[in-house]
């Protein structure tokens, strides 16, 4: 797999830059996939989305200078696009801003076709999770399951330090309240 | 050496995390997929990009067309720049401004007691108008 200063390079080269993004593809494919899985639950809904991030960062492509991170600029995309793709599933789908609800029956869909499985204490801490609002489950799951660093997701999200750590507490707060009372 | 400074908040978080990170039950449910989904993903998503885009027009080009189209619009619904035409009068207007027209009755003396459907003086009916109205109803 090439490295991203080999893809970046790539990407910079108009005569290269369709290698870079083929490159770009098979080395974030599966980062991208599951990032978005975890937040949309259905494969189905996660296999559309991830296509359409990659078909952005294509066309988005000659905006890349190279002055940050390449996996910050593709995640920044990935967050942006995945947060508006759950507000416009959730506006077709429920009246609420809020509810979470369609999200819970992705989850027991994808529980009886065999797409997610586990333990029962957790898919109560999946169930936890969808209590928390889109961006407070992003930040959850960027610091938690993918072990990102704030500053990091600062990075990505452009929201400071110091209100992601607010974020992940006050979500960490409801996660643990919700697995505590079942 | 002392150690480093810590500020509370790191400590805090550091202290949640670790209570959290003891208690084992903080794993998501596993999440499946296809062995060669990735593979597929791959092909999908680079036969999406080799296809052409259908853009007609940049987005420069899209406010100048819709611009062209409001101008349009407007000149064919409002068209300030036409005299009426006997389309626009009563066939009873007519009636009155003819009898007028035809007895001699110069422009100035005309009946100003029709009112004609938009508020156009009877003076500025054109002789076009009205032999476009002799023509239509035979008169």
């Amino acid at each position: 797999m090439e490295s991203d200063q080999q893809i970046i390079d790539w990407i910079l080269d108009t005569q290269e830059r369709e290698r870079g993004f083929r490159a770009l593809v098979k080395a974030y494919s599966r980062r991208i996939y599951w990032h978005v899985r975890k937040m949309v639950i259905l494969h189905e809904d996660a296999d559309d989305l991830v296509q359409e991030i990659f078909v952005k960062i294509w066309q988005n492509l000659d905006k890349f200078r190279g002055d940050s991170k390449l996996y910050t600029w593709i995640y920044r995309i990935t967050t942006n696009e995945t947060l508006s793709f759950l507000q416009r599933k959730r506006r077709h789908m429920t009246e609420s801003l809020d509810d979470n609800s369609f999200l819970l029956d992705s989850v027991n869909q994808s529980i009886q076709q065999g797409d997610i499985s586990g333990t029962e204490i957790e898919l109560v801490l999946q169930k936890a999770l969808l209590t928390l609002t889109d961006k407070q489950r992003q930040i959850f799951q960027m610091k938690y399951f993918e072990h990102l660093t704030f500053e990091e997701i600062s990075d990505i999200t452009g929201t400071t330090v110091g209100g992601l750590k607010a974020t992940y507490h006050t979500a960490m707060k409801k996660v643990e309240e919700f697995v505590a009372n079942g | 050496m002392s150690a480093p400074f810590q500020s509370p908040e790191d400590s805090y978080f550091q202290q949640l995390e670790s209570k959290l990170n003891r208690i084992p039950t903080w794993q998501s449910p596993a999440m499946h997929v296809a062995d060669d989904y990735f593979d597929q993903l791959e092909a999908n998503v680079l036969h999406k990009i080799q296809k052409p885009q259908a853009r007609l027009l940049p987005l420069w080009g899209r406010w100048v067309a819709a611009a062209v189209v409001l101008v349009i619009a407007g000149v064919y619904f409002f068209n300030p720049f036409s005299s009426p035409s006997w389309q626009d009068f009563s066939n009873e207007d007519l009636v009155v401004y003819l009898e007028d027209h035809q007895s001699g009755v110069p422009w100035e003396e005309m009946t100003s007691q029709v009112e004609v459907r938009n508020l156009v003086p009877l003076h500025e009916i054109s002789d076009q108008d009205v032999e476009n109205y002799e023509e239509i109803y035979g008169i």
